[in-house]
């Protein structure tokens, strides 16, 4: 008997707030602050913001377009070439190539290594090496095998960790307000 | 294994009030969806770093292929998919895998099982060939092998993706990774900073649930965890409780450092809990553990060490049945590049088990108290074939307390035909060990041995063949699909002692046999906020005894396992700050004890009010007033579920 008044209450409880939910959604188009945006389009994002607070060396600055390399990830390029289109950095018209071998990274300042190439991540670096290319990369383990900069996702929002050591090997300066920003910084 | 009683209560549900508001909630959800507006006007590029960084995202899409390169039938829950889903336990968000099959028998009963042998409790036959990792602990009972499910649970939002394997992985995963391996990764703490909470209430539910992150210095990060919830008891067949409503508390936390060239990680867990039992009154589940490990990392090699201790107990209250089991794990291993084309994985473990059983008349661990140990080393060698492909050929030597030095070899390869398409192809052999249960076990019925185990139990091997493929077949539109042939030997079987009784019956060695089947699943982006998952797992059995065996009971003792099982979710952003997602599964009939086929479908809907408060509404089996997923009497009837959720996160 006891029990089945605990399911009345339970019912009632529950009724209450589905019923509120017939409301919800109209309140919230007044309340919420912020739309969702897709995960990729704010990964794009932070790729441009990141340039700004990157210092490349001078014997670096190449080209007439600051080019952005996308390998793999294809909704990601897509966004940046969305974004990017009609925007200059370091005084350069902003240029999104995706490739699709690393050997094709050009005059890229930037190479953005999409999750679904994460198992191409070291053949990249290795490819790189010596040579002051920002790798962004957007995988839990990235860091780790050497890239710069990683994207992540936690409580749906996205996070970014900078590896000091990798940039220090690519000869890349990153600003202090970038790495304040950074969920982790790794030495 | 106990009778169940039959406890009268008068459970009676509002189904047309269940069903009338429920109608309302969609209505409400179309009519909104078709006034919502799409597309992202805003102009994320004018935003700073930091505004960046608070924008809460979606991705209704999936990273088609997290795992392009693996030559295995890999299925990756995401984090997205978990949220998404509503699931408030492990067992639950483990359904979302279309290669493995999650069924449950009691409130609390929840059986996993990958490419068959699901078990069959009146045979004392349990599933046992599966592999279940979290963060790198091994959870499987050293005592039968099998997973008890209702003592393994995380904190499902800082969960980062839950890998299943279907099929041997025994020589890189480890032990009893026989038909499949489950493998539940939580996120660094670095990504877990803030506050969360959560509080579930429904008509079989109650829960709540909390995490405080924050960081630790400078080059440190934390974050601790408590989850509780109460949940009711499922019904017997004439509408009845079951009673074996159960309660389950857990918190935990998780700490990692950041240090030059490695990063340090300590967590730990403790949970209490007690499910309730008509027969035997109520049963004590606790446990408790702590996993350190250590990985660095340099230019061309990985390298991690990890030791954990792992604390279960188990207590029914009636008959005095205990068990404890006390288990010291330690392993390390090396990822190195050797010239251009060869990665070489290679490592070795230990795994110390102490159990203490407190044995009952009928019930018996002889001896009641033991120690366990397993000792592997391994070795795994990628080779690069030309740029399109790999092939990776490893073995694994596992030494167990019983049946000694165990060979698990490995060879895979897999081939990138174009930039879209990847071809793959392997063989392995895996074994699961001799356990407590198949040497050990003496059961006694009215003062005569009726069963006993067998010292000599060798351990049940299979070899597996399997064949899949991966491709993008367009940007929105992705599949995979393997099809697969296992060789079974060395069986568990029933056999007869050379008495005129034929009694005590003994666990023996004596069935073999195949299976072959398939597992298909697909993620089709049909719009921009519109995702379509169908998956699909298809099993055929075929065994039989070998000569000198007395054959009883049948092979049906294996398992009762159904020829298919498929899933069908349906992601659905509505408009700004919604989301409707469904999830069919439908499962083939059981063969015997035999039940009918059935298909269930789940449904939630959310809306994020603002930035810090989410609501949903969820709803579990909503297809039919009740349904079974086990055969009575060893499954119970469950009921349609309705549940409300509020979400907080400052």
């Amino acid at each position: 008997m006891i029990r089945a008044n605990g399911n009345r209450s339970r019912e009632l409880l529950w009724s209450v707030v589905a019923l509120c939910g017939l409301w919800g959604p109209a309140w919230s188009q007044r309340i919420a602050a912020e739309d969702l945006h897709s995960e990729d389009s704010v990964k794009a994002a932070f790729v441009l913001r990141f340039a700004g607070y990157i210092e490349w060396p001078e014997d670096a600055v190449q080209g007439e377009t600051f080019t952005i390399a996308v390998l793999g990830s294809g909704n990601v390029a897509t966004q940046l070439q969305t974004l990017g289109s009609g925007r200059a950095l370091l005084n350069r018209p902003v240029q999104i190539r995706r490739i699709t071998s690393i050997q094709d990274v050009g005059d890229a300042r930037i190479v953005y290594v999409g999750t679904d190439r994460r198992g191409d991540l070291r053949k990249v670096l290795a490819a790189l090496a010596g040579r002051s290319v920002l790798v962004i990369s957007s995988e839990d383990a990235a860091l780790a095998a050497g890239s710069t900069i990683n994207l992540l996702v936690a409580d749906q929002r996205v996070r970014f960790e900078v590896s000091l050591a990798a940039a220090r090997q690519a000869r890349l300066r990153i600003s202090s307000e970038l790495l304040s920003l950074a969920v982790r910084v790794q030495k | 294994m106990g009778s169940r009683g039959n406890w009268p209560t008068c459970q009676r549900q509002g189904n047309r009030t269940w069903r009338r508001i429920l109608g309302k909630l969609l209505l409400a959800a179309a009519a909104l969806s078709t006034a919502a507006n799409g597309g992202e006007s805003d102009d994320l590029s004018s935003l700073s770093l930091e505004e960046l960084g608070s924008l809460q995202v979606t991705s209704v899409s999936k990273s088609p292929e997290l795992l392009r390169e693996a030559a295995a039938a890999i299925f990756v829950i995401t984090q997205e998919d978990i949220r998404r889903s509503g699931a408030t336990s492990l067992a639950e968000a483990l359904r979302l895998a279309p290669n493995l099959r999650i069924t449950q028998q009691g409130s609390s009963d929840y059986v996993a099982s990958a490419r068959g042998f699901g078990g069959v409790p009146d045979n004392q036959n349990f599933s046992n060939k599966l592999l279940l990792l979290i963060d790198g602990r091994s959870v499987y009972s050293p005592l039968f092998s099998g997973i008890f499910l209702d003592s393994q649970d995380v904190m499902l939002s800082d969960v980062s993706r839950i890998e299943v394997i279907s099929g041997p992985g025994a020589t890189l995963w480890g032990a009893n990774a026989m038909n499949g391996v489950i493998n539940v990764i939580t996120r660094p703490a670095w990504l877990t900073t803030g506050a969360s909470v959560a509080a579930t209430a429904g008509n079989q539910e109650l829960g709540l649930q909390g995490r405080y992150g924050g960081k630790l210095g400078e080059d440190g990060a934390y974050r601790v965890y408590a989850k509780a919830f109460e949940r009711d008891a499922l019904s017997l067949d004439d509408g009845s409780s079951a009673g074996d409503s159960w309660y389950r508390g857990q918190a935990g936390f998780r700490v990692d450092l950041t240090r030059p060239g490695g990063t340090a990680t300590l967590q730990g867990d403790v949970y209490d809990g007690a499910n309730e039992r008509a027969g035997p009154g109520s049963q004590a589940i606790s446990g408790a553990n702590l996993l350190g490990r250590w990985q660095t990392q340099t230019e061309r090699s990985d390298f991690h060490v990890q030791g954990y201790f792992d604390h279960v107990q188990r207590g029914m209250e009636v008959n005095g049945v205990r068990l404890q089991i006390n288990t010291l794990d330690l392993e390390a291993q090396q990822s190195v590049l050797l010239g251009s084309n060869h990665r070489v994985v290679w490592g070795a473990g230990s795994r110390f088990s102490r159990y203490h059983i407190v044995n009952t008349a009928s019930l018996q661990f002889q001896p009641p108290r033991r120690g366990l140990e397993l000792w592997n080393v391994f070795a795994q060698d990628t080779l690069s074939l030309g740029p399109q492909m790999k092939l990776t050929m490893g073995l694994k030597l596992e030494h167990n307390s019983y049946s000694g030095w165990e060979p698990q070899p490995d060879a895979r390869l897999a081939w990138q035909a174009s930039s879209s398409l990847l071809l793959w192809a392997a063989a392995s052999r895996a074994i699961r060990a001799p356990t407590p249960f198949d040497t050990d076990v003496v059961e006694i019925f009215g003062g005569v041995r009726f069963l006993e185990g067998d010292p000599e139990f060798r351990a049940e091997n299979v070899m597996a063949y399997e064949t899949g493929f991966r491709a993008s077949v367009s940007p929105t539109f992705s599949l995979s699909g393997s099809v697969f042939y296992n060789r079974y030997d060395d069986l568990r079987s029933i056999e007869l002692s050379d008495t005129p009784t034929f009694l005590p019956l003994r666990w023996g060695n004596l069935m073999e046999g195949h299976t072959y089947g398939m597992t298909a699943w697909a993620s089709w982006q049909v719009t921009e906020r519109w995702r379509l998952s169908p998956g699909v797992s298809v099993l055929q059995k075929r065994l039989q005894f070998k000569p000198g065996s007395s054959g009883i009971v049948g092979t049906r003792q294996a398992g009762n396992d159904p020829q298919a099982h498929a899933l069908l979710t349906s992601s659905l952003n509505l408009g700004r700050n919604q989301s409707l997602d469904f999830s069919a599964r439908y499962v083939s009939q059981m063969p015997d004890p035999s039940l009918p086929a059935y298909t269930e479908l789940s449904a939630r809907y959310a809306w994020r009010l603002s930035d810090s408060w989410e609501l949903s509404v969820r709803g579990l089996n909503l297809l039919h007033h009740h349904h079974r997923e086990y055969p009575s009497p060893d499954g119970f009837r469950i009921n349609r579920g309705v549940f409300a959720e509020a979400r907080w996160r400052p």
